[in-house]
């Protein structure tokens, strides 16, 4: 019974993801096409119905199942309607966004290498999720912060329906950070109430299919950019990093915040090398997602726009920086709900937010600044948990640089990455907290937000290196076999967007 | 520093791989060498991790399968140290729902009554419904002549209701 509930409650966020996904142009109409946006489509149904929920729960619609599910029929639905109105999937991006769908297997059938690889991945990723769906069902609930913050917001919720001033605002829950964004809770909750029964072990599979999810988008995304040879590697390698599925079982919002924040970074990584509108508008999305998730999200995201917008303002792409701006007028819209109900109600954050840029409170604890940094490298350096991703990501920023090739896109992940890690440094600047016992308690986790950025970094440079480094010698043999064709990497080359 | 020094790997690789694949050392074959070099270090770190982690997850998955709901439910206030026997015994005395005030110097305590208590929501002792007394019952911490007497669990674990 849990499960049938479980798996009613996700076909319905699964629906609303492949409206969003047709909207922007993103999947093919057809099975196989859809079988293989599937993961993309949940973490952009998960991200875009629960901000709508959010929204409609502020104003006093209580967040019950019978609203999820008319949520997800509107947003499935007037996905289709835009697509429709679009006139459906252009050409060029119809085998764009069919490249992992049926253009993989076209590619397969020609490449014997890559059909191993895909395999391989397929098999190696499907044991190793399987192993710990075994795992997520019977994991208990032990980290703090999973039941003394998430799981008590989502309890909260799910008997209340709608979030009472008397908990968020008062004071004798200070301690549960109320100005936290509620998606996660609100997952948990609709979970809860999806299973019929408050099952903190079950929960922990809502969590595992955000991780098979992730690992799916990844791989859908990153066929588009770069043959499977190299980016399977790197995203099994991420999949089973410590850091990202050990730390998902904590049931904390670190990890799902990352995963939305790694595929919508990677998506306005695209779109500002192709420039398609539908990537930026799922990026914006999936970044929505993220700072609706954490805190730290909302510094993701403001470092991924505000860094792409400046790359687009010094290459005098106007045209660009307009589509960017509506994107993050559309972000701020989505995530408004929470923080205007917040603002409303007087809950307060733990972070002193107004003191933030004042000098003189800045300086009077100006020695936070070392250990902090300290912290933040040391946990970005701890390779138990994240398999050297992030020096991978830097070296190949640095090769980028050195080579010539997609010079723009690495400075963006750097940028990226440096603008988070300074935010970062930055909140425990300003925390009241002793150092100390905030670094202690959390750089670990916070950290995880700039590692997958750093991945999402790695795949599209590796595929932007490969494109560069082994475009002769594929060309060469294309033309001995007689089997070329336009690669997908020349989609959107009329934007005349510079890579 | 140790950051800089995987980069500088991270970057030796790349050249290393360029001069293998490509035998010449320029920007088309460095490129080549960066791209692969994360590959070949992923192809390394999963064969030495993907099965001992795949098996650590069914060890572990094998230990909590015996692991009931109810127990479940209180693993994560046994792990803060509560007296979770307490907490449970306090939801059967105070009705679903009622409000509640917390006597007490210990945080975790504090912080695992207000999650089991749920929905019932913490307030001052001047309004709520009930007293919950963890750790210490101090008639100075309440209005006692507002409240029946406490209903002791052990001592120093007790609740309060308000008269009505």
């Amino acid at each position: 019974m849990p499960y049938a509930g479980l798996l009613g409650l996700d076909s319905l966020l699964l629906l609303a993801g492949f409206g969003v996904l047709l909207a922007c142009g993103a999947v093919e109409l057809s099975t196989r096409g859809a079988l293989a946006a599937a993961g993309l489509a949940f973490l952009v149904g998960v991200a875009s119905v629960l901000m709508v929920t959010v929204a409609l729960m502020v104003v006093g619609v209580p967040a019950l199942l019978p609203t999820v599910a008319v949520v997800s029929v509107a947003v499935a639905g007037a996905g289709l309607l835009l697509a429709r109105r679009g006139g459906g999937l252009p050409r060029r991006d119809r085998r764009a966004a069919a490249s992992a769908g049926r253009n993989v297997w076209e590619r397969l059938r020609a490449t014997s290498l890559d059909r191993w690889i895909v395999t391989a991945f397929a098999v190696a990723f499907g044991a190793f999720a399987l192993a710990m769906l075994l795992d997520a069902a019977v994991t208990t609930i032990t980290a703090y912060d999973a039941w003394t913050l998430w799981i008590r917001k989502a309890l909260v919720l799910y008997h209340f329906g709608t979030p009472p001033a008397a908990f968020f605002a008062s004071p004798d829950y200070g301690f549960t950070s109320p100005d936290y964004p509620l998606l996660l809770p609100l997952l948990e909750s609709y979970s809860f109430q999806a299973m019929g029964a408050i099952d903190t072990q079950t929960l922990h599979v809502q969590f595992w299919l955000l991780y098979v999810a992730f690992g799916w988008a990844l791989a859908y995304v990153g066929n588009r950019i770069t043959r499977p040879a190299i980016w399977a590697p790197i995203v099994l390698l991420a999949l089973v990093a410590p850091g990202i599925w050990g730390a998902l079982l904590t049931a904390y919002a670190d990890v799902p915040m990352a995963m939305f924040l790694c595929v919508g970074v990677l998506l306005v990584g695209i779109w500002l090398s192709r420039g398609r509108p539908g990537d930026l508008a799922l990026g914006v999305v999936l970044l929505a997602g993220a700072a609706s998730t954490k805190n730290e999200g909302l510094m993701a995201a403001v470092s991924v726009l505000v860094v792409a917008a400046v790359l687009l303002a010094v290459e005098r792409r106007f045209g660009a920086l307009r589509r960017l701006g509506l994107g993050a007028g559309a972000l701020l819209l989505l995530i408004l709900p929470w923080r205007a109900w917040s603002a409303i109600e007087g809950v307060q954050g733990q972070l002193p937010l107004g003191q933030g840029l004042n000098p003189g409170y800045l300086a009077g604890r100006v020695d936070r600044v070392v250990p902090a940094v300290r912290a933040l490298v040391d946990a970005l350096d701890d390779q138990d948990a994240w398999l050297y991703l992030l020096p991978l990501a830097l070296g190949l920023a640095v090769v980028c640089l050195i080579v010539g090739a997609a010079r723009r896109l690495a400075v963006f992940y750097l940028a990226s990455m440096a603008m988070l890690s300074g935010f970062l440094v930055w909140a425990y600047w300003i925390s009241q907290a002793g150092i100390e016992w905030h670094l202690g308690t959390s750089v670990g986790r916070v950290s995880t937000g700039v590692v997958l950025v750093a991945l999402a970094g790695l795949l599209q440079l590796a595929g932007e290196l490969h494109e560069r480094g082994a475009a002769p010698i594929e060309e060469a043999v294309e033309v001995a076999v007689g089997e070329r064709e336009q690669p997908v990497e020349a989609v959107g080359a009329g934007s005349g967007a510079p890579r | 520093m140790l950051l800089a020094v995987q980069l500088a790997g991270v970057l030796a690789g790349a050249c290393v791989l360029a001069a293998a694949l490509g035998g010449r050392l320029d920007r088309r074959g460095l490129a080549l060498g960066g791209a692969v070099v994360p590959v070949g270090l992923a192809c390394v770190l999963l064969g030495a991790t993907l099965y001992p982690t795949a098996r650590n997850l069914l060890v572990e998955a094998q230990r909590n399968a015996a692991v009931t709901p109810q127990e479940a439910d209180l693993i994560p206030g046994k792990s803060a140290d509560v007296e979770v026997d307490f907490v449970e015994w306090a939801r059967s005395q105070i009705p679903r729902g009622e409000s509640f005030h917390v006597v007490t110097d210990d945080v975790d305590g504090y912080q695992w009554i207000t999650y089991r208590l749920l929905p019932g929501l913490v307030t001052s002792a001047d309004r709520a419904d009930w007293i919950v007394f963890y750790g210490k019952v101090d008639p100075s911490d309440y209005d006692a002549t507002r409240f029946e007497s406490p209903r002791t669990f052990q001592d120093g674990f007790a609740v309060a209701r308000r008269l009505r």
